[in-house]
């Protein structure tokens, strides 16, 4: 069923409320909005799970307008950043408990909770008597996912649900998640501050800024053709420098992965204000001068500076501290003209 | 590679032996001064409800005996003590009637000028109890409520309500709201998510305050001597009249037996007391 939301608005005293999303969730698409703290996102969430009413707008799951439709009506189930899994309730009453709302037999109860466990890799012999606070953390999300999902619900929202985890489970979950969405084939939005997260796990990444949407598209589109400024700065490692090109005080948002160093004896070509960009061989390159390296794993990560602007450098190569000539491929090298999108390819200046 | 294992073994024990004495020195201090704390009131109790005879300068009573204890029993000590009991009883139902309801309520939804509701509450125990009650006892008289077991129960409710919204209300505070919206998104209503899911989980701290209700109710003195006399004797009333009597074997063996069942709700409190729901005392 597709989901969609047309002008929703919701204000808040606070800065976290949400102006005019007009998003649609195709069916049995995963989702992904990611932004940073405070821009809305899990109040867009919040307002899908109908936990609270929106100002205007209207949201519609398949024909049906659910805008006004309480929570418990709307089908569309939460997995908690905290689990929420109830601790007075063994595990399978934990997942049984939408089942049996739905006046069930229990014959049906039983076969469908087994199921779901098994599908999500809980070993079911004891689930009747184990409480879910006797899980690890991981389990733990795999079973709040269960009870989401055991119900069959029109829309799978999920805010969060990997932040409470330490790195190797989360890395590992965020793959398993995503398959057992695939395998359920249900529409699904992931709410997250971690952009790897989402651009891992979502066929549509939505870039939230400010309670406003900056860009949808899938994960390389948004990565690589970053549409806004703040789309481009907050992907990836990203630096922004203040650089004229054209004669025109521009802003450039490079990626630390994409710039290439070469060693240069030539001092930089100084401007009184921005650094100059030179444009040849389809690369942009300036001079920068370059700090220690660090050894952050794969990889050396160079500070460099130009003009009092700084920006970091990822290089395989051990370079001696000096000037480099810095050099970026064009169609990596995302250009603004006072926040606005500009034309990547040019002259030389 | 070995040498170095074997320094480290010989290099531990004198730190961690000395640390051990001294912390052994420490908790011996420590349990001797809270056995004479506790222990110290309660054995001249223990010593005085079983002397039959015990005049000055005799260190120890001159004659022993159960008398008293036998005169307690059978008296009207008994009328009221299942009296006590049956207020206790009434007062902490009432309580929880009233309070888990009212205390929900603060807790989850944005009432206007909560902390002054729940400062109003604290209002009675912020001034001194007997102009409180004394003024209380006028309003009573008017209403013939003196010396009615409704007086008592009301007097005995001004101040359990205090102990009981506050601790109730930071039990419900302490139970995330996301417990609830994952219910009610799987389809339950309100009503339904606060009876299988809310109240299960604060249910644990909904008995250990009422416990203390109990408590509380089963000790009153001021309210219920001001209120109750001359018709209702309640336990601590009764104990207060035979020390007045200078019957001090009464009064211990009153005493003593009012300890027992405050003991035994205060263990079993302990078992579902967390310390979440001791906070609230911190707070009160």
């Amino acid at each position: 069923m597709d989901i969609r939301l047309d002008q929703v608005s919701k204000q808040y005293g606070n800065s976290s409320g949400i102006e005019n999303i007009t998003l649609s969730l195709p069916q049995g698409g995963f989702t992904a909005i990611v932004g940073p703290s405070g821009c809305g996102k899990t109040t867009l969430l919040r307002a899908l799970a109908g936990f609270h009413d929106i100002d205007s707008g209207t949201m519609r799951f398949g024909d049906r307008d659910v805008t006004k439709a309480p929570s418990r009506d709307r089908g569309a189930t939460m997995v908690f950043q905290n689990y929420a899994l109830w601790p007075h309730m063994s595990v399978f009453d934990n997942v049984a408990y939408g089942l049996k709302l739905r006046k069930m037999s229990r014959a049906i109860i039983e076969q469908k909770v087994h199921d779901v466990l098994t599908r999500v890799e809980i070993p079911t012999h004891d689930i009747k008597s184990r409480k879910p606070q006797h899980y690890s953390g991981g389990q733990q999300q795999r079973i709040a996912l269960a009870r989401a999902l055991v119900i069959e619900p029109n829309l799978l929202l999920m805010d969060e649900p990997l932040s409470n985890l330490d790195a190797k489970v989360r890395s590992r979950l965020r793959v398993e998640i995503r398959a057992i969405q695939q395998s359920f084939g249900i529409t699904a939005l992931y709410v997250t501050h971690d952009q790897e997260e989402a651009l891992s796990m979502a066929d549509y990444v939505v870039i939230m800024k400010d309670g406003r949407i900056e860009q949808v598209g899938k994960p390389q589109e948004v990565y690589y053709q970053p549409q806004t400024l703040f789309a481009a700065q907050f992907l990836g490692e990203s630096h922004t420098l203040k650089v004229m090109k054209d004669g025109k005080p521009m802003q450039l948002v490079l990626r630390s992965e994409n710039i290439r160093l070469q060693p240069d004896q030539i001092p930089a070509q100084l401007y009184s204000e921005y650094p100059a960009v030179a444009f040849g061989d389809g690369c942009y390159s300036f001079h920068a001068e370059i700090g220690a390296p660090l050894f952050i794993g794969s990889t050396y990560r160079y500070m460099a500076t130009v003009q009092g602007q700084t920006f970091f450098v990822d290089a395989e190569q051990l370079y001696p501290p000096g000037t480099y000539l810095a050099t970026i491929p064009a169609e990596r090298a995302y250009w603004f003209e006072n926040g606005e999108k500009a034309d990547t390819f040019s002259q030389v200046i | 590679m070995s040498a170095g294992v074997e320094l480290k073994q010989a290099g531990t024990p004198a730190p961690g032996f000395t640390g051990s004495i001294g912390r052994m020195i420490m908790r011996f201090v420590i349990y001797a001064f809270s056995i004479f704390l506790i222990m110290g009131p309660i054995s001249s109790l223990i010593i005085w409800s079983f002397a039959e005879k015990w005049y000055w300068p005799h260190t120890l009573p001159q004659e022993w005996g159960m008398k008293y204890w036998a005169r307690v029993l059978e008296g009207k000590m008994a009328e009221s003590l299942s009296l006590s009991f049956g207020i206790a009883l009434l007062v902490t139902f009432v309580c929880i009637l009233l309070c888990v309801p009212l205390s929900y309520l603060i807790a989850r939804y944005r009432i206007p000028a909560k902390s002054l509701l729940l400062l109003i509450f604290l209002l009675p125990q912020a001034f001194p109890q007997l102009p409180v009650f004394t003024n209380a006892m006028e309003i009573m008289y008017r209403w013939d409520l003196v010396g009615t077991l409704t007086g008592v129960t009301l007097i005995h409710l001004v101040g359990a309500l205090v102990f009981s919204v506050w601790t109730m209300v930071s039990v419900f505070q302490s139970i995330s709201v996301s417990l609830e919206e994952a219910a009610i998104n799987l389809g339950s209503s309100r009503v339904r998510t606060f009876f299988t899911i809310t109240l299960p989980i604060a249910l644990p701290g909904i008995i250990a305050s009422s416990l203390l209700v109990f408590l509380y109710s089963l000790d009153e003195f001021t309210g219920s001597l001001l209120i109750g006399s001359p018709f209702i004797t309640t336990m601590p009333v009764y104990m207060y009249n035979s020390a007045m009597g200078y019957e001090m074997q009464t009064a211990s063996v009153t005493g003593l037996l009012l300890m027992i069942p405050g003991i035994i709700l205060l263990l079993l409190m302990q078992r579902f007391m967390k310390s979440e729901y001791m906070a609230a005392f911190g707070r009160g």
